[in-house]
């Protein structure tokens, strides 16, 4: 980035490196739906509609809704990371797009459903029923981290820590266990997403030898 | 210790009406934070709570998460109980600067 101006229609104008400026509309709501982004499309289009709020999302169908309209929607985070890429309204956290192109070579997977940018709905084969996972990433998994998670994610069945070398407290497994969310590492809940019920949800992985 | 300091005038003035709550938490730097930049872009910050204090520390963490000032911060929260199974302090070289060391 080399410069940014507040151009007279309210979007911010961002000059780049090697790659043409881009134009973003930075919203402080705490949840960026489809009635949001037609109110502002119907203003402006903007390169990227950006959710300003840590703590909030953006729905899936919102951001598809604004792709089809030719801008899209990112976190800060993500406008950071893709900054350079000369088209970066495909892109999405890295943690979330790993880890949703593993979950989808899962054999039991028939869909996997993006809820809005950190969270998916499983679609699972024969009997096994829906899962709903929060994608999260810390290194230390703490309790907060935990009550932080499920807040976020009401919703969620499953908390996936996407760092691989990521742990947890024992007062997050506990917190974890009284609340009936579970917190796997990806590898863990590969295994999990087998099972339904209190195997889904206690599983763990065999010892290797 | 001037780097320092002015993150944490920075962090005090972005929470002024917080203070008060701050009680018995205690609040380090650490990571890339302590390693002399002025601005650093992220500053990790790590909140110990007293045991049985969850809320308090969640609600002090999302208030500085949300600050709506020039530093990204993001917050670590452990119990005081966390802490010590983390060893996090000592492995970390973090730094205390709440409450102030006299």
């Amino acid at each position: 980035m080399t410069n940014a101006t507040i151009s007279t229609d309210g979007l911010v104008r961002i000059e780049r490196k090697k790659v043409s400026p881009i134009t973003v509309a930075p919203l402080g709501d705490r949840r960026i739906d489809k009635l949001i982004v037609e109110a502002v499309l119907a203003e402006v289009l903007p390169t990227a509609i950006v959710l300003i709020s840590k703590s909030g999302h953006y729905d899936w169908d919102a951001r598809e809704l604004a792709m089809a309209k030719g801008s899209t929607i990112l976190t800060v985070k993500e406008l950071y990371t893709f900054m350079h890429e000369a088209d970066l309204r495909p892109f999405l956290d890295k943690n979330v797009s790993y880890n949703r192109e593993r979950l989808e070579q899962h054999s039991r997977i028939v869909k996997c459903d993006m809820i809005c940018e950190s969270s998916l709905r499983l679609r699972r084969e024969g009997s096994l029923s829906d899962v709903v996972i929060a994608i999260e990433y810390e290194y230390e998994f703490s309790e907060e981290a935990t009550v932080r998670a499920i807040s976020r994610h009401p919703d969620a069945d499953i908390i996936l820590n996407a760092n691989p070398n990521g742990r947890a407290t024992t007062a997050a497994y506990s917190h974890a266990r009284d609340a009936r969310v579970p917190i796997y590492k990806i590898s863990e809940l590969m295994g999990a997403l087998n099972y339904d019920g209190d195997q889904l949800r206690t599983y763990t992985p065999p010892k290797r030898h | 210790m001037t780097e320092i300091n002015s993150v944490l005038t920075r962090l005090l003035s972005g929470i002024e009406e917080h203070v008060a709550e701050l009680g018995d938490i205690e609040l380090y730097l650490f990571g890339s934070s302590t390693g002399g930049k002025a601005f650093p872009s992220d500053v990790d910050l790590l909140l110990v709570y007293a045991d049985g204090d969850l809320l308090r520390g969640h609600d002090l963490a999302e208030t500085i998460r949300e600050l709506p000032v020039g530093e990204i911060y993001d917050v670590l929260v452990l119990s005081d109980s966390e802490e010590r199974e983390l060893e996090f302090i000592e492995s970390e070289h973090a730094i205390r600067i709440w409450p102030i060391a006299v």
